[in-house]
């Protein structure tokens, strides 16, 4: 069990997930003291069996990047074997179930981490610095353009990473939210509208599926003082040689945002403190009032602490 | 309709108060000539000086009289750069007397005054045209683009349209005992820097200023109308516009015919908030590709020791706007065809953006067709 180790010693974590997951929780792993690769699980029920082996046993944590279906089983038997959990966000679609299996870890001392990895890509980190640090006065109006490919759910669920971003950069819940969009044979799109209590706004598009606009990624940040632009239009090289023409390619961001994640999750193993997911349960609430309004073609309001439809 | 020896048409500037550059533009083309600058003689002497002052600068006279001046001078359109209240009673007006009408914007501060150009436009069978930027090389180029089914059929298009210009005081630098700031105040002493874009006696937000250029390029790049829209706005930056309860900044939730979707964020962000005029940006996602465009390309950077702050680093280059639209215009009444931006297009902007504002009061979506 986590908790009960000195700090001097290694944390032994393994991992759940896929080879590309992997490989890049091992590439990221590499860049924390105290920490060692103990290798992969995938299905809930080998892990559960893999804790009541001696070598499980000796498991100080799980780091779970798994698909959403398996998120849930995964949550139960790392519980049950008091291991330690950085699992990715989301685990459920309720925000009150969010809040009693956050309640239920913290109560045992069980350090668990649902993992919101948008908030530490390299881009979102720095923007939020200059919102922390004043340079952008208030936060007026937020962005976000996200047209992705290779993701494999076409649900409004999908937003659910940049609604976290939104509210985590104007440090509120929005008070309204407006969402419009469609699913067809082409792909799925959904646009929200948010408003937020300082007056602030933010626009929210994501595109799912559509050929040819795998994996744009733009964020603007307008403040009272000054602006921020996180922009894959700004941020393309070129290629030429090519028989198909000069093509535009995105420098990778290597695998900064999961190193972040899992230092603050080894950080909070090794620093016995409580972990607090209540940024999940707003980011799920988020969500969930998106999919009232889109459903409703009407805005979803924030009322004492509850969207319903205004 | 040209004047009876030559292809030229003769051009009356019906007042101009603002900055110059619809007047300017007007006569950049080779078709088309100013030849005369009248108002109504009751205006108030600001008004008159900058009129004189600018017929001074191009050499023909100044008439403080529109009626006379267009019976006299014999002009076939008028170049209505007013304050924005008085734009539909110039242009209505010059429509009547026949003359094809380019105006300013905004169309005007009010939905039934557009209606009152387009029935005048139409009556008397003259063309229209509301200035605006569609004519830039990349709005062009998108246009192109789109036009031969690069990204198969659009399903949303959004627009950034941001000018990175202060406007007076910030936001809460007022002191209590100090009296509002009047807009039209304002706007008379921003004219030394081209900042009194919403010159006239009704305070205007930038939704209703400036909304009608991002507005313009989604008519052109989609032809389809907005049935409904969904808008916050807020006065985030700037005193003038706190004070005047306007908008500096806005955001537009639009529902097109089809299903086409789109957004529109748009505010007058303050200088130090970009290093050139501001993001404007053009987002098309369709069903084989996307589109993204920076309007403000192609571009040169120029930077020295020396350069002053609010200097531009990045300049616009090929831009040919002025010509773009003229060109449309001459051959509009040339072949009886449709400006880039008629009279109709122009009103059925002018009610998106009253219906923006309406839904920005209410929190409700607005059906644009209500306006």
């Amino acid at each position: 069990m986590a908790d009960s180790r000195s700090t001097t010693e290694v944390l032994r974590l393994v991992h759940a997930g896929a080879p590309p997951e992997f490989e890049a929780f091992t590439r990221a792993l590499a860049h924390i003291d105290g920490v060692q690769n103990t290798g992969s699980t995938y299905e809930a029920d080998a892990f559960d069996a893999m804790c009541s082996t001696p070598f499980g046993q000796q498991i100080d944590a799980v780091v779970a990047q798994l698909p959403f279906t398996m998120r849930k089983s995964f949550v139960g038997v790392a519980f049950d074997h008091k291991k330690a959990l950085f699992v990715t966000s989301p685990i459920s679609r309720d925000a009150e179930k969010i809040g009693e299996v956050d309640r239920r870890f913290r109560e045992a001392g069980i350090p668990l981490l649902i993992a919101q990895s948008q908030r530490y890509t390299p881009a979102a980190q720095t923007i939020k610095s200059a919102v922390d640090s004043g340079k952008l006065g208030v936060p007026g109006l937020l962005r976000i353009h996200r047209w992705d490919n290779t993701s494999t759910g076409d649900d409004i669920w999908q937003l659910q990473p940049d609604l976290d971003l939104a509210r985590w950069l104007f440090g509120a819940m929005p008070l309204s939210i407006y969402t419009t969009g469609q699913q067809t044979d082409d792909g799925a799109y959904h646009q929200v509208h948010l408003g937020f209590p300082n007056g602030g706004m933010a626009l929210i598009d994501h595109a799912v599926g559509f050929q040819g606009s795998s994996d744009y990624y733009s964020l603007s940040l307008i403040g009272s003082t000054g602006a921020a632009y996180a922009d894959d239009h700004h941020n393309q090289q070129l290629l030429f040689g090519d028989e198909e023409g000069p093509r535009s390619l995105r420098t990778g961001q290597g695998d900064v945002a999961l190193t972040l994640l899992l230092r603050e999750f080894v950080k909070c193993i090794a620093d016995q403190v409580p972990t607090d997911n209540a940024q999940e349960r707003d980011a799920v609430s988020l969500t969930a009032a998106a999919l009232l309004s889109f459903e409703n073609r009407r805005p979803a309001q924030l009322r004492e602490g509850q969207y319903d439809l205004a | 309709m040209t004047s009876p020896d030559s292809n030229i048409f003769r051009c009356a500037v019906l007042s101009v108060v603002k900055h110059a550059y619809v007047s300017n533009g007007v006569a950049a083309h080779p078709r088309f000539e100013l030849v005369v600058v009248a108002d109504d003689a009751d205006q108030p002497d600001w008004v008159h000086e900058r009129n004189q002052k600018y017929a001074d600068e191009k050499g023909i006279p100044y008439v403080r009289n529109v009626e006379k001046a267009i019976r006299d001078y014999n002009v076939q359109v008028a170049v209505v750069s007013s304050e924005a209240e008085r734009h539909a009673d110039l242009s209505v007006r010059a429509a009547q007397a026949g003359l094809h009408v380019v105006q300013d914007k905004p169309m005007s501060t009010r939905v039934s005054e557009c209606d009152r150009i387009m029935q005048a436009v139409d009556h008397n069978g003259v063309k229209f045209l509301l200035w605006n930027r569609n004519g830039l090389p990349a709005v062009q180029q998108a246009r192109e683009l789109l036009d031969s089914g690069s990204i198969g059929t659009s399903k949303a298009i959004h627009v950034d349209f941001y000018f990175s210009k202060d406007v007076g005081p910030l936001k809460g630098s007022r002191k209590t005992d100090d009296p509002p700031l009047n807009w039209l105040d304002f706007q008379i002493a921003a004219h030394v820097d081209g900042s009194d874009g919403g010159v006239g006696k009704e305070p205007m937000g930038e939704l209703q200023i400036e909304g009608i250029y991002p507005l313009a390029y989604m008519h052109l790049l989609t032809g389809l109308n907005v049935k409904r829209v969904f808008a916050r706005t807020t006065a985030h930056f700037h005193q003038l516009y706190v004070d005047n309860n306007i908008d500096d900044l806005a955001t537009v939730t639009l529902e097109m015919e089809g299903g086409l979707l789109g957004t529109l964020a748009i505010g007058r962000i303050g200088a130090a908030s970009h290093p050139d005029i501001g993001e404007i940006k053009i987002h098309v996602l369709g069903t084989q590709g996307a589109l993204v465009v920076s309007e403000a390309r192609p571009e040169v950077a120029i930077h020295y020791r020396g350069q002053l702050e609010k200097e531009f680093r990045h300049r616009r280059i090929a831009v040919d706007n002025d010509f773009y639209l003229m060109n449309n215009f001459a051959d509009a009444i040339d072949n009886d065809q449709p400006t880039v931006l008629d009279a109709t297009a122009s009103r059925n902007i002018a009610a998106i953006v009253a219906a923006a504002l309406e839904s920005s009061l209410t929190g409700q979506p607005v059906d644009v067709a209500r306006i």
